[in-house]
């Protein structure tokens, strides 16, 4: 550390990190859907009319096995009876959650462990679902920061589509380890 | 880390020896550099969040002793166990008397630079500590008894086929298949078990926050997370130039990070770690191996801005055909090139010296490293300090002595051209370098000088 001390540069200023003007412009919803779906995810887009529970399994088949953090929309819970070991939910096949809020430059949505309770929850599942409004989409991560700012989570992330990978010869594979799809209810 | 002693051009010659196989090495990573410039031309602020993302790291080196405080104590009231390593064994020893505690002897460790750098895995192998890699790539290449030969893309130099005798010898996977998808799928299986069983996960860390003490893990595998949250406990290995000073920053990094590596809008999972899970015990070990002192070279300090996209690499002619082994050091291409003198001015002496200086790398670079330049500069402190290589010291010192004699070069001059037209064999046998890949060209018959002599005269 004395030797960090003593060679570091001097530097007083940080710069302004204002999003400039010219930046790119788009539609939030379309942005949102168009890049999703560019990166392997799948946008469903609710109406206000639709019963989401109704669609979810319309989506998903009726004997679809869905776990659910949703209190109003309610499938399995999260643990059998009598256990709470994260490692149980390597046999969840469909994880449905809800996120904050989505950035429609990328096509990720940010979640915390608040909303899902248990940190593996997104990762070990076969499949991810989440239900997100678009009310709540920012255009870049500039303004996500700015939603996230003062937020107390002991861990949170930005979900962007399925887990993947191209480590064989570029050739895109989703579904690394975690989920092999991940589709988003965007409602009204 | 890898004991070899070989030049960078040795280790290349061998690269090059199948000429098809270079070639598709090399159009494979310009196609990813062209997915980067797709990214990056889409975005009219591109070069404006370069420049932001420069300024940023400037004042994270300007003051980096109060910020790794300021996240130390953070850390630490998040419940995270900090520990300081001054150098790679230092940082192995903590490592391993944090599995030592728990009597741990099996792990997972997702993908992290500065382990490779710290040659962590070579060192739990002695301690008879069984490490899997699970980023993919690197699985394989740990697999097949190598090092990752790209930042990114660790396995970028393996074709499909050879991956899937791999998978056919350690994973029982039919032979013959080479399928990535099939080969893909069989790795997940494999690599399930390992994420359900172990209880201490390694991983690495892209960024970490002064402000708030919490750090950031980018993955699209989601291997970080899923060995991070189904073990007891998780370390965070870090080099001490990982920090931004806000939150807010992020936005920034996170914006240039996989567009400039892969061309994608972001990586799928961005995970923030800043308290550990109830019942679990998370550490990060904070490395300077080197990098105190490479902040206080004033030519080289800005190579601490780095945040490992690989960009340069996959932009860089020299790397793409000579892939990331001939480097000898965990960072190839430019990058590790300005990163390893600092290391071993000695060991590494040649690496500055791989590289045509044509600037692809400064210019890709998401947080501007003046690569090229600090390549040049390297040169110059490399042969001040006497580790140039021999012949090139020599040669150059022959040159230096004629170019200084007016005289003797129009001599020295006028007799090549006339040896070359008599004994045009004697300069192109293969034992001279220059002659590898290139053809000499035809002799002019006189020189400028003697043309200009000429007909000046005449007009």
């Amino acid at each position: 550390m004395q030797a960090v001390k003593q060679n570091q540069p001097k530097v007083d200023t940080l710069p302004d990190i204002t999003q400039p003007d010219y930046s790119m412009k788009f539609s939030a919803t379309e942005k949102f859907a168009e890049v999703l779906t560019a990166i392997g995810g799948r946008v469903i887009l609710v109406d206000e009319t639709d019963d989401l529970q109704a669609l979810i399994l319309q989506v998903f088949g009726a004997e679809a096995s869905i776990v659910s953090v949703i209190d109003e929309l309610p499938f399995k819970p999260l643990f059998p009876p009598g256990t709470e070991d994260p490692h149980v939910l390597e046999n969840v096949d469909i994880a449905l959650m809800k996120a904050q809020f989505g950035v429609s430059e990328n096509g990720s949505v940010w979640v915390t462990e608040a909303e899902y309770k248990v940190r593996a929850f997104p990762f070990i599942c076969q499949h991810l679902a989440v239900v997100l409004s678009r009310n709540n989409l920012v255009p870049y991560m500039h303004a996500a920061y700015q939603k996230i700012n003062g937020q107390q989570y002991g861990f949170g992330l930005f979900i962007a589509g399925p887990s993947k990978t191209a480590d064989i010869e570029q050739s895109l594979v989703l579904g690394a380890h975690g989920p092999k799809t991940m589709t988003v209810f965007l409602t009204q | 880390m890898q004991t070899v002693t070989k030049s960078h051009a040795e280790l290349s010659e061998r690269f090059n020896k199948d000429e098809a196989r270079v070639n598709w090495h090399n159009e494979t990573l310009w196609w990813i550099r062209q997915k980067r410039d797709k990214a990056a031309h889409q975005m009219p602020e591109w070069e404006w969040l370069r420049q932001t993302a420069s300024g940023i790291k400037d004042y994270v080196l300007g003051n980096m002793h109060d910020l790794l405080l300021e996240f130390e104590a953070n850390a630490l009231a998040n419940g995270i166990k900090v520990h300081w390593a001054a150098d790679a064994e230092v940082h192995n020893q903590i490592v391993h008397s944090i599995l030592q505690q728990h009597k741990v002897s099996k792990i997972v460790k997702s993908k992290s630079m500065l382990t490779e750098e710290c040659g962590l895995n070579e060192y739990l192998h002695e301690q008879k500590v069984d490490v899997v890699d699970t980023d993919l790539g690197e699985r394989i290449v740990q697999l097949a008894g190598e090092v990752p030969s790209h930042i990114v893309l660790p396995c970028i130099h393996w074709k499909k086929e050879e991956i899937g005798e791999l998978f056919h010898k350690f994973l029982g996977t039919p032979e013959g298949n080479a399928d990535p998808q099939f080969l893909t799928g069989a790795a997940r299986i494999h690599l399930r078990e390992k994420f359900l069983t172990r209880r201490v996960a390694i991983t690495g860390v892209n960024f970490a926050v002064a402000e708030t003490g919490e750090f950031v893990v980018c993955t699209n595998e989601g291997n970080a997370d899923m060995g991070a949250h189904l073990a007891d406990i998780h370390i965070a290995c870090m080099g001490i130039e990982k920090l931004v000073p806000k939150q807010e920053h992020l936005g920034v990094f996170l914006r240039l990070l996989a567009r400039s590596a892969t061309g994608q809008p972001t990586t799928t999972y961005n995970s923030h770690f800043r308290k550990p899970a109830p019942g679990q015990e998370m550490h990060i070990v904070l490395v300077d191996n080197g990098r105190s002192r490479q902040l206080g070279r004033a030519d080289f300090r800005n190579s601490l801005k780095c945040i490992r996209c690989g960009a340069c690499m996959n932009t860089c002619p020299v790397y793409r055909r000579s892939g990331g082994h001939s480097y000898k050091y965990a960072i190839s291409g430019p990058i590790g090139s300005i990163l390893a003198p600092n290391l071993d001015m000695e060991k590494y002496a040649d690496l500055p010296f791989a590289s045509t200086l044509c600037g692809s790398c400064s210019n890709v670079c998401p947080v501007k490293i003046d690569i090229h330049d600090q390549l040049y500069k390297w040169r110059q402190e490399i042969t001040k300090n006497g580790h140039a290589p021999k012949a090139k010291t020599f040669a150059m010192k022959v040159v230096a002595a004629v170019l200084a004699r007016p005289a003797l070069y129009r001599f020295g001059g006028s007799m090549a051209r006339k040896m070359m037209r008599l004994f045009p064999s004697l300069f192109s046998i293969k034992m001279i370098p220059w002659n590898k890949a290139r053809e000499l060209p035809a002799p002019p018959k006189e020189s400028f000088g003697e043309w200009y002599a000429k007909n000046r005269k005449k007009s």
